[in-house]
């Protein structure tokens, strides 16, 4: 697992000016059993821990649970040779402490879904998928699987055609549904040159993909339109499954 | 804001299908949170910054992580920003209540004056021209009159020369009494202080029609009288206001009569209105059950009030609330009423002629 990048030689100047001293220094001594600092702490961060848990959560009573977990761990609730073991401990001071908390949240709440989801093969969105209404009931099952698989394979080449960022742009809109001022933020980018990114590189996928139809397995126009209908209407799990390296 | 206007077109459904995944298990080259968090405060140098999108490009797992906290982020900004009230709205609540306070003060330059205002200024008025007809009918100087009573008794004698005469020294306002000149008269001298001009009052001599209105308090109830019969001078006449007293009407308008212990007043006025004014200022209207002018009354209590008015109208309350008529013994104007309980009371009309009644109206006796 990687995490922020250790500094080395000249690097080590603009690493200690990147680092978030005063969060670090805070998190020290909250560490150190201090009360002062564990109570600036409470009073600096509480609220705002408690509202990205319900904005990670979407739900207020899981927000405030993966919240409770987190702040309890802070504080460290396992005392080992006399002093109590925070997590704080993790915190490097590479980014802002609210920033570290969220991501934590953020991996608290990713391995609750994963586990809940072990316990739900199918997700509802799937099994939605599965039951999608097909306005091509008359068409053949394999026929309608052969398109599908044309599409699919069209598209996965297409995808592995673009950058890292305009794949992740692309996974933030359309897998994650993120605002263009959210994908703005993760990709330090403005939201007028996320939507400009994302529409230019829609259209570039539409190309290629509508190429690869065209001249690689000879469709007609009917044809392709009836590619996208079928794809769009039930076999979202083949799709998926014929992108690379979902994790 | 959408990134293109073709959300709705299949390969917009197919992307969004196609995307659809879990986020699968931490990898050893998943990103930990102090990477993640650096990455999202852009924190990290340029190299690693890159090397980790080659990473979050492919992995599910990061790209929630990421989505998360910048969902997070993003919350946060927005609560922020709704809890600053930006400069335009600032100013905007700064301008409304400047236009507020403006709009208070246009208003109280514009506004009618108050009651009290109106006494106060008709006070001076009328211990002016109370002066002046003194000084006309007698040649007397006019004496200084504080508002204070014991400074009144000290000052020159104060002779009732009116149908009614007038006191000069409502508590309430003893700043304009002191600025006007005292009512001087040059009739024998009948009281001493201005209190007990009432007395004498009804009986002294009317000397035309320059000193129409008169005040009086007599007994801790009070009275007011309203000029109008026999060509009084209207325009003279002023407010008075007592404790457990009276006042009357400009122009015969509306008289204030509070209760003796002050617990409510009531407002009467023309066309027989009466108004019942509670402590905490609520005001409503009673039926006085008469529709003749009303100018004056007395209250000795809260629950008891007469009020007269003109051709000789008695009314009279003995629970606050209802009116009921009174026999009354004359059908000449009535300016003046005192009483002391629901039974005892004396009206005088505007000719000065007072009668007297000790049976709550049954009986009346010329005094």
């Amino acid at each position: 697992m990687h995490s922020a990048g250790i500094a080395e030689g000249a690097g080590v100047d603009s690493f200690i000016d990147a680092l978030h001293a005063g969060d670090l220094s805070l998190a020290i001594a909250c560490m150190a059993g201090e009360s002062a600092p564990w109570e600036d702490f409470i009073t600096s961060f509480r609220p705002a821990l408690y509202a990205a848990a319900r904005a990670i959560a979407g739900d207020d009573a899981r927000g405030r649970e993966i919240a409770d977990s987190l702040w309890a761990e802070m504080y460290g609730m396992e005392v080992r040779d006399g002093r109590r073991r925070s997590i704080l401990s993790y915190f490097h001071g590479r980014s802002s402490i609210m920033t570290w908390m969220r991501a934590v949240l953020a991996q608290r709440h990713i391995d609750y879904v994963r586990a809940q989801a072990r316990l739900q093969p199918l997700d509802e969105q799937f099994e939605q998928a599965a039951e999608g209404i097909d306005d091509h009931a008359d068409a053949s099952d394999s026929e309608r699987a052969r398109y599908v698989a044309m599409l699919g394979k069209a598209l996965d080449a297409a995808l592995k055609s673009l950058s890292s960022r305009d794949r992740m742009r692309m996974a933030y809109y359309y897998r994650h549904e993120l605002s263009l001022k959210e994908i703005g933020r993760v990709m330090d980018e403005h939201e007028s040159t996320v939507s400009r990114r994302l529409a230019r590189t829609r259209d570039y996928l539409k190309g290629e993909i509508e190429r690869a139809l065209r001249e690689g397995d000879k469709l007609s126009g009917e044809q392709i339109r009836l590619c996208y209908d079928f794809a769009a209407g039930d076999l979202q799990i083949d799709l998926t499954r014929a992108l690379p390296d979902v994790k | 804001m959408t990134p293109i206007n073709k959300n709705s077109e299949p390969l917009d459904a197919v992307l969004r299908g196609a995307m659809r995944g879990r986020p699968g298990p931490e990898t050893p080259e998943c990103a930990d949170a102090n990477a993640l968090a650096a990455y999202s405060d852009r924190s990290l140098a340029s190299a690693e910054r890159e090397r980790l999108e080659t990473h979050f490009a492919d992995c599910m797992r990061c790209q929630v992580l990421l989505a998360d906290i910048a969902r997070a982020d993003q919350q946060a900004t927005s609560a922020r920003a709704a809890d600053e009230v930006p400069w335009y709205r600032r100013w905007g609540i700064a301008i409304g209540a400047i236009a507020a306070v403006a709009a208070v003060v246009v208003f109280i330059s514009i506004r009618r004056p108050t009651n009290d205002e109106l006494q106060r200024d008709q006070l001076v008025t009328m211990a002016k021209n109370e002066t002046s007809a003194a000084v006309d009918l007698a040649g007397a100087k006019p004496a200084a009159v504080s508002s204070e009573p014991a400074a009144a008794r000290a000052a020159a004698p104060i002779v009732a020369a009116a149908p009614a005469p007038i006191v000069a020294a409502a508590p309430a306002h003893p700043s304009a009494l002191a600025a006007a000149p005292a009512p001087a008269l040059s009739a024998p001298a009948q009281a001493s202080n201005a209190f007990a001009m009432n007395e004498a009052a009804p009986r002294a001599q009317a000397m035309g029609a320059a000193v129409p209105h008169a005040m009086a308090r007599s007994a801790g109830a009070a009275m007011v009288a309203e000029g109008g019969a026999g060509g009084a001078n209207v325009g003279a006449q002023g407010f008075g206001k007592f404790a457990g007293g009276f006042i009357a009407a400009p122009g015969g308008t509306s008289a204030t009569i509070e209760a003796r212990d002050g617990s409510v007043a009531w407002i009467v006025g023309r066309n027989g209105m009466v108004q019942r004014r509670d402590a905490d200022g609520a005001i409503r209207v009673q039926p006085s059950g008469v529709t003749t002018d009303l100018t004056a009354g007395a209250a000795p209590s809260g629950s008891v009030c007469w009020v007269v008015g003109r051709s000789g109208t008695v009314i009279r309350t003995t629970d606050g609330e209802r009116w009921t008529l009174v026999t009354s013994p004359t059908t000449e104007n009535l300016a003046a009423v005192s009483a002391d309980s629901a039974d005892d009371a004396t009206i005088t009309t505007a000719g000065g002629r007072s009668f007297a009644t000790s049976d709550g109206g049954v009986s009346w006796h010329p005094q």
